[in-house]
């Protein structure tokens, strides 16, 4: 009897879940890890890459949309330097991070002036908001049948003094910039 | 393939799995496999506080840190369409949207959720909330009612100190400062415990300088505090987060007041020094699902106690809080709560002055809420919740909502809203008698006593919002919002019949009674614009305007109302003068109070910045630098002169590794 009440409890909370329960992970902790798995098939230049820092800065700027999933990465090794999160506020303090991922907030309302902030410094700026790689960003998320996707602009990456392996480059959609 | 669980353990038992299965995987994962993983989306766009549909402003640690302010109110002035007028060294009035006072009683603040609105006084007291700001992480700034997620008191605003997870604040800080308004020194120590496990202790210790009186002598005010307090932060599983904080302190304030007496002089000034000591525990653990769903589950203790020369006060709170939200189908997002609160408090009148009948009480609040954010379409969001609330002052409270969110455009957002919140009664209306002052009548001494209301009511607000955020240019943003509050209920004060009372020795009574009987509205705009004039400028401006008219019945007073400012401006400017400099400037310019408050004032506030060397920060902030002194708002301390705030310059050193 009371298994049977735990069945249907436990088929009414599945109910509940939703199918995607089942096997599917949640949007923000797949680009956590794919903002680990870029920043590892990526060159910065000597002088301003990790090794000259000490640790490897991963930077949110706008509202934080990972939860917790950026804090998994923290006790994780990039480049052979420990990852540590920043979230700057200051264009100068964007400037010494290493990865920059500008989140939805930011990059509705102020991605230009985070772009101005890190031009021609070697951040890898990462965004996941349509139209980001068009406008400069080197390597925009994106979602295509529910799974996650990635776009890259070559010419933004090259400004930036960064070199992106090819082996990402072969997964990756290339965009050109607007001029507009 | 990853995450493969089956159906029924996937929701249930993966609790076990947890720890050694989900955190490392998807890490362990090459790109490839990555782009193979499914990901649900929830609908947390539209959770970001920018896009949600209410006139929200967010304060961040960078601003505070820039801004030089000392303490949590002065902080709170760089809200927009906040007004924030100190009124002695340990005292401010914090209130958006009109009805400045003291006891500021239309906004709830909490600090990481915990309220520290006093529903005794019904306000909140700043004295004994002065938290190291170096651990704040933002604060949430919600102008207009927020009844239906928070409960009561949310009437015209809702301030959230979120304080900076254990993790963010490693390493060991240390800072000192004087020279202005307070000598201060803090101490932080961050460990980690283990594998997502950190633990942070907190210390610090200030003396804040008195205001000054409208002749420029020292006001008899000073304020002094020790505060040691820790947090930590456990993260067994990616889906657990475990927080538990608790703090510690005591000082005293220095204030002048006035006793009561049936002889020569009546209503002499005393000096009082009143001691104020208190300290909480708070813990909670917020719980995730793959699915996007989550709930939290929060408790928290808190005991104060404050002793004057008129009262003493106990006063101990116990809480629990459990939040549940979930995905359904594609197009609901409910969210859904329980709290519970239960106060207990001893407060006991050592003079004539303050009489509290009875002195001891306990009593609860509790309440439900459910909301349902539905997406009607993608670029369209419908929110509509109500909170019930039982108090023991006016029953169950209806605190219901409707919000609409467009997004117009990639860069344009629309809001409308239309809400209800409510004031509940606090003890300081039906419990206490305040004998405020006495004077000579003819024959017998004559008493002004504030007399207990024995059926109080609860203040309401209707309120209709519209707003509009965007970004007009590539570096520029703008926020406006329109309100129009209707309120009813608000408490005023009548005269009574005098009548004769006995002892301490005969006198007459010239009594006054609290009456729920003003109603009126508010309405206004307010308008908040940010340039990014260059990479290393940022220029924040806001204005409000504010419009109010009330209804005072003929034999009431309608000093329990507070004070309203029609028009606010503020600019903010933030320069990188180099990698190591920074220069700060805030204006406020604060127009008059009308008949009862001062002229308008302006206030000019700067600070310099520089970083030697990496972790090593020196800076001089200036503080109402135009004017050697002015007065912000009255005290409602009765019989006492307005105290002025004075030009200042703080010196701070900040020293981490």
């Amino acid at each position: 009897m009371i298994g049977r009440t735990l069945l249907v409890l436990t088929a009414v909370l599945v109910a509940l879940a939703g199918p995607a329960a089942a096997h599917a992970r949640s949007e923000y902790e797949v680009k956590a890890a794919f903002l680990f798995n870029i920043a590892r098939f990526v060159e910065w230049p000597s002088s301003a890459g990790p090794e000259g820092a000490g640790e490897f800065r991963l930077c949110v700027v706008g509202e934080d949309p990972f939860g917790g999933a950026l804090a998994a990465l923290e006790r994780r090794r990039l480049h052979g330097h420990r990852v540590v999160v920043r979230r700057p506020q200051s264009p100068l303090r964007m400037e010494r991070c290493h990865l920059l991922f500008i989140s939805p907030s930011a990059a509705r309302f102020r991605v230009a002036a985070v772009l101005d902030a890190v031009a021609r410094q070697p951040v890898l700026t990462v965004g996941d908001s349509p139209g980001l790689a068009e406008r400069g960003v080197i390597v925009n998320l994106y979602l295509e049948r529910g799974k996650v996707r990635f776009e890259v602009n070559l010419e933004a990456a090259k400004r930036a003094g960064i070199t992106l392996s090819s082996r990402m480059l072969r997964l990756a959609r290339i965009v050109g910039q607007d001029n507009g | 393939m990853v995450g493969v669980v089956c159906a029924i353990g996937g929701f249930m038992g993966a609790a076990a799995h947890a720890a050694t299965e989900d955190k490392g995987p998807l890490l362990a994962l090459g790109l490839e496999e990555l782009m193979e993983v499914e990901v649900t989306t929830v609908g947390r766009k539209s959770q970001l506080l920018s896009e949600a549909p209410a006139a929200v402003h967010v304060i961040t640690a960078e601003e505070i840190r820039r801004s030089g302010a000392t303490s949590l109110p002065e902080a709170l002035r760089l809200a927009p369409g906040m007004t924030v007028a100190q009124m002695g060294s340990h005292t401010w009035a914090v209130s958006t949207r009109g009805f400045a006072d003291e006891f500021g009683n239309k906004v709830l603040v909490m600090i990481d959720g915990r309220t520290i609105y006093n529903n005794v006084y019904e306000g909140v007291y700043w004295d004994a909330q002065d938290i190291a700001l170096q651990n704040v992480e933002r604060i949430e700034v919600v102008r207009g009612p927020g009844g239906t997620l928070w409960g009561a008191n949310a009437v015209n605003g809702v301030i959230n100190v979120v304080t900076r997870s254990a993790a963010d604040t490693q390493g060991t800080v240390v800072s000192v400062e004087g020279g202005g308004p307070r000598e201060q020194a803090t101490v932080r120590h961050g460990v980690e415990l283990g594998p997502g496990a950190h633990l942070r202790f907190t210390a610090k210790r200030f003396e804040a300088d008195p205001l000054k009186e409208a002749d420029g002598e020292t006001a008899n005010d000073a304020w002094r505090q020790g505060r040691a307090g820790f947090r930590l932060d456990w993260a067994p599983a990616w889906r657990d987060q475990v927080m538990v904080e608790g703090d510690v302190y005591s000082g005293s304030r220095e204030r002048l007041t006035n006793d009561v007496l049936f002889e020569p002089p009546y209503t002499p000034t005393v000096r009082d020094e009143e001691d104020i000591a208190g300290g909480y525990l708070l813990g909670r653990w917020q719980r995730r699902y793959r699915n996007g769903s989550s709930w939290t589950f929060k408790s928290y203790y808190d005991y104060r106690t404050r002793d004057k020369h008129h009262l003493q006060q106990h006063r101990r709170t116990f809480d629990l809080d459990f939040q549940h939200q979930f995905q359904v189908g594609a197009r609901h997002e409910v969210m859904w709560g329980l709290d519970y609160r239960a106060y207990d408090d001893e407060l006991d009148g050592k003079t004539y002055v303050l009489e509290f009948d009875p002195q001891e009480s306990s009593s609860r609040v509790a309440g439900a809420f459910l909301q349902d954010e539905i997406a009607l379409r993608p670029d369209l969001f419908l929110t509509l919740g109500t909170k019930l609330e039982d108090n023991e002052y006016t029953g169950t409270e209806h605190q219901p909502n409707a919000r609409l969110l467009w997004r117009a455009t990639e860069t344009d957002t629309l809001w409308a809203a239309v809400s209800r919140a409510v004031r509940t009664p606090a003890r300081a209306h039906t419990d206490l008698r305040a004998n405020v002052a006495a004077f000579p009548a003819d024959g017998l001494p004559g008493l002004v006593a504030v007399l207990p209301h024995q059926d109080p009511e609860s203040v309401d607000v209707t309120s209709a919002e519209l707003g509009y955020r965007g970004q007009p240019g590539p570096r520029t943003y703008l926020d406006v919002a329109l309100f129009y509050n209707e309120y009813e209920d608000l408490y005023a004060i009548r005269d009574g019949a005098p009548f004769y009372e006995h002892a301490p020795v005969p006198h007459l009574v010239f009594p006054l009674y609290g009456t729920e009987s003003v109603s009126g509205y508010t309405r206004g705009l307010e308008v908040v614009a940010q340039w990014q004039v260059r990479s290393d400028w940022r220029l924040e401006g806001s204005y409000s305007l504010l419009d109010s008219s009330f209804n005072v019945p003929a034999g009431s007073h309608d000093s329990g109302i507070g004070q309203f400012v029609d028009h606010q401006v503020q600019l903010h400017s933030r320069v990188d003068v180099t990698d190591r400099v920074e220069w700060d400037a805030d204006i406020y310019w604060v127009d008059d109070m009308g008949p009862a408050g001062f002229d308008a004032y302006a206030r000019f506030d700067m600070r310099v910045g520089w970083r030697p060397r990496p972790g090593v920060e020196l800076s001089l902030a200036g503080k109402n630098l135009l004017d050697p002194r002015h007065p912000e708002l009255f005290s409602s301390d009765h019989g006492v002169d307005a105290l002025e705030v004075p030009r200042s310059v703080q010196a701070k050193v900040t020293v981490e590794w």
